[in-house]
């Protein structure tokens, strides 16, 4: 009976119930929108926060430190294939020496550019990158270097190159005592000191050691803004070679994903993963993050609340209005000895009707609109999760009655007599 | 005439043009906040963006190659040209004064530190000073490491830079090496000449700075014998996105397009506009941070734009089912009128009177509402005001008139078709 009621209601009126159904797939389609989105803010956030670079740095402990070990090629691939893998977006192993271009001192950089590409996307080169496969001896160059001494693309560059710099280092005794002579430049104040902490450690000794020449092509030319402007750049493998320290890196700079893990807890999973070195969180990028997700995220929540709750009110008015029209019906009804529960029955269930059907449809549109969104921001396709569904369906079937109980209340508490003499 | 019979309609009915109002009011407060808020999103979050630091890094022209390493340096090939320290001020006088959120003067050399004479990096810094800015009605601005390196945390205290006192922020991994702690005093030689410094503070960055020794720009300057001399700035910008118009070379452009691009806040011409003002500056973007910044910022701002429209679309139409509905159970009413001999236009236009002034209504207390909800927004999430756009108010009234009236436009339209005795039997 009851069914036959509702049923009939919603086929005779067709036009009515098709505007309350879209009006609330409108409202439903937001919710799924805002929620599909939010739900998956978190992982595209945290790769395109990526482009900031690298927020976690490897070193070798103190201990390694002291004794002028550096990190192997063999630790650096356990970044690869253990547990930790899945959240690094990438990482990128550096190591560096002191060496002298046409008698000026410069940082020698050893480095793999297909990861360096990854993890630092700012990186302007002109000329092509170093070709970390191919066997010839390439060397890139930052802008400053290149103004300076004045060198174009295509030149050859003789890059003179420390010689056994760090055995002559373990050599100079601990405890140097001897007062500091009156020099005017910073650099040669390293010269012959003691230091073995990172950086000082790559520097000290530059004007005592040999040096051998190496001819390189230059290939590329390296604008930052940064550090890189003063530096050269070769290939890692050859640059281990060159520097005596085979299959060793100084440092590695990983790029971690903060989504999954905070930031802090994958520090010490490295830390346990690679006995003998520490991973330093780099605050600057890992802090703005940290700051920056919480902030869109926040704003998002916001928006969805507000849509919702416009949608909700426009959901209620429409349903209110359906309602408030059926009044000569429900005096009909009582007319023939319906009772209020029975009548409130039958709206209740044509709402949850209208709520379901426009639910789902609502959220087969919001879902699609949240992929032309993901595409077009984040390149990427919002990925499918089960539970904006039920949420979505809750949520509308919820509204749509809420929106009932007012006018629904009203209507079942008029006097048949009043309505049906026509007013 | 018209008017007794739209204010008698208003009268009487109410309940219904509330309702119908009330969904306008919600559709309109919508746009109007959102689209408050997408407005300002571009400057709120690039302010947030200003937490990974500088974005711009000025220091002496032709400067030679230097001994670089993590963004610090460790001495340089040939004798160091200096920017002037009497100059700083300048910074905030530029055409984008409002977008430089803060700036920072360092002064840096080798040393060595400590009972074993150690090398060790150390930075003559401001850290939080008041810095008077003349003929500007700000009048003083904060400038310092703190204004850029939001992410900087010590344990102890922070120097004065006021009080000028021979102290130290000793970097974490310093303090490890020299094995010094908060109260100690360390010796610091340079050059023949000595000085102690007393440390307050212990300095955690996550970045190269933990190796290195903190102290007033001043201490350096006499240690080093270069007063009102200083080797780097780093600045921190409010940037816009650059597009394809700021990446053209502006030697080519002409008159009124160098005016448009030196007038937008890029970061090319915000450097540019440094360089024009302290002398002997070469003024670089950190690019590292201002290309992620740019790019960070286009794509929150596409998002909240999409978003945006999508949600203006839904509530426009969820307006409109209002109004359709509102209409549709008029439907005896427009019988009537035509029965007693209403020309169609006429009867359309006392409609639309009356859903226009629903439109205008409800469209102004939502505007209203809408930039009570974008401030809400604004100071819950970034904690400062929204600037309400002029374009908002009529942006908003327009679709909010424009959407009431498309709604009712084709259920009037079908009631006006329908025959007026058909109606009034009551089906």
């Amino acid at each position: 009976m009851l069914k036959r009621v509702v049923f009939k209601s919603i086929k005779n009126r067709k036009n009515r119930i098709l505007v309350a159904v879209l009006a609330v797939v409108m409202g439903a389609s937001m919710i799924s929108i805002l929620l599909n989105i939010s739900l998956d803010l978190n992982g595209k956030m945290a790769k395109e926060l990526r482009a900031f670079g690298a927020n976690l740095v490897i070193l070798p402990d103190e201990n390694r430190e002291t004794n002028w070990q550096l990190i192997s090629m063999d630790e650096v691939n356990e970044l690869n294939n253990s547990n930790i893998s899945a959240n690094i977006y990438g990482f990128a192993p550096y190591i560096y020496s002191v060496g002298k271009i046409k008698e000026q001192n410069v940082v020698i950089v050893g480095g793999n550019y297909e990861n360096i590409k990854k993890i630092s996307p700012w990186w302007k080169v002109e000329g092509s990158w170093n070709d970390d496969s191919s066997s010839e001896s390439t060397i890139m160059i930052g802008a400053k270097v290149a103004a300076q001494l004045g060198y174009r693309i295509g030149d050859d560059v003789v890059l003179n190159i420390r010689k056994e710099s760090y055995k002559k280092q373990t050599e100079v005794k601990d405890s140097n005592q001897t007062q500091v002579d009156a020099t005017t430049s910073a650099s040669q104040n390293a010269n012959g000191d003691a230091s073995k902490r990172w950086p000082l450690n790559i520097l000290s000794g530059i004007d005592n050691g040999e040096y051998e020449p190496k001819k390189f092509r230059l290939v590329g030319i390296v604008s930052t803004g940064g550090s890189e402007d003063n530096q050269v750049f070769i290939k890692l493998n050859e640059a281990q070679k060159l520097f005596n320290r085979e299959s060793q890196v100084n440092l590695i700079q990983v790029s971690v994903l903060t989504n999954k893990n905070p930031i802090d807890k994958v520090a010490s999973q490295i830390e346990k993963q690679i006995p003998g070195t520490r991973a330093r969180v780099l605050s600057q990028i890992s802090k703005a993050e940290g700051n920056i997700q919480g902030k869109i995220l926040f704003l998002m929540i916001l928006v969805t609340i507000l849509t919702l709750v416009g949608s909700g009110l426009s959901v209620m008015s429409t349903m209110t209005t359906t309602v408030l029209e059926r009044r000569k019906e429900v005096g009909m009804m009582k007319a023939i000895g319906a009772e209020n529960k029975k009548i409130a029955e039958i709206f209740y269930l044509e709402a949850s009707a209208i709520g379901l059907a426009g639910g789902a449809i609502g959220y087969i549109l919001g879902f699609l609109m949240a992929q032309v969104i993901g595409k077009s921001v984040f390149n990427t396709f919002i990925s499918f999760h089960v539970t904006v569904i039920p949420i979505t369906l809750i949520i509308t079937v919820l509204l749509v009655l809420i929106s009932s109980k007012i006018p629904v209340g009203q209507a079942i508490k008029i006097d048949p007599v009043v309505t049906l003499r026509g007013e | 005439m018209y008017r007794r019979i739209i204010l008698k309609s208003f009268k009487i009915r109410r309940k219904q043009i509330a309702l119908a109002v009330i969904a306008v009011i919600m559709g309109a407060s919508l746009i109007s906040a959102l689209a408050g808020v997408y407005l300002n999103i571009e400057e709120k979050v690039g302010k947030e963006l200003s937490s990974y630091g500088a974005n711009i890094i000025v220091k002496p022209k032709d400067d030679g190659i230097q001994l670089e390493i993590g963004g610090v340096n460790y001495g340089s090939n040939k004798q160091q040209n200096y920017l002037r320290e009497d100059e700083l001020y300048k910074i905030k006088k530029i055409f984008w004064k409002y977008n430089i959120l803060g700036f920072s003067p360092s002064l840096n050399t080798v040393v060595k530190a400590g009972p074993k004479n150690e090398s060790i990096v150390l930075t003559g810094t401001w850290f939080e000073k008041e810095l008077e800015i003349p003929d500007e009605t700000f009048k003083t601005t904060k400038a310092g490491v703190k204004t850029v390196s939001s992410w900087w945390t010590v344990d102890g205290k922070w120097i004065n830079d006021e009080d000028n006192k021979p102290e130290a922020i000793l970097g974490a991994a310093a303090a490890k090496q020299l094995k010094n702690k908060v109260g100690d005093v360390i010796r610091i030689r340079y050059n023949g000449k000595s000085i102690d410094l007393k440390v307050v503070g212990i300095l955690h960055t996550g970045g190269e700075e933990e190796n290195q020794i903190f102290t007033n720009l001043s201490i350096v300057q006499d240690l080093m014998g270069l007063k009102g001399k200083i080797s780097e700035i780093k600045v921190s910008a409010a940037i816009t996105p650059e597009d394809e118009f700021a990446k053209r070379d502006i030697t080519k452009m002409t008159k009124e397009e160098y005016d448009r691009w030196y007038c937008t806040p890029y970061i090319s011409s915000i450097a540019l506009q440094i360089e024009e003002v302290i002398t002997g500056s070469d003024a670089q973007p950190i690019e590292q941070i201002a290309s992620a910044q740019g790019n960070f910022l286009k794509k929150i701002k596409l998002m909240m734009m999409l978003i945006t429209l999508v949600a203006v679309a839904a509530s426009a139409l969820g307006v409109m089912t209002a109004m359709t509905t509102s209409i549709l159970e008029r439907r005896k009413e427009i019988g009537i009128i035509k029965a007693i001999g209403a020309q169609t236009s006429q009867t359309l236009a006392l409609f639309m009177t009356e859903i226009s002034a629903i439109g205008i209504i409800g469209g102004v207390i939502g505007y209203g509402a809408g930039i009570g909800l974008a401030q809400l927004i604004g100071n819950a999430v970034f904690n400062s005001r929204i600037v309400v756009n002029v374009i908002v108010f009529p942006l908003t009234i327009i679709i909010a008139i424009g959407i009431t009236l498309i709604g009712c436009l084709i259920p009037i339209r079908n009631a006006l078709k329908i025959d007026p005795v058909i109606v009034l039997r009551g089906e």
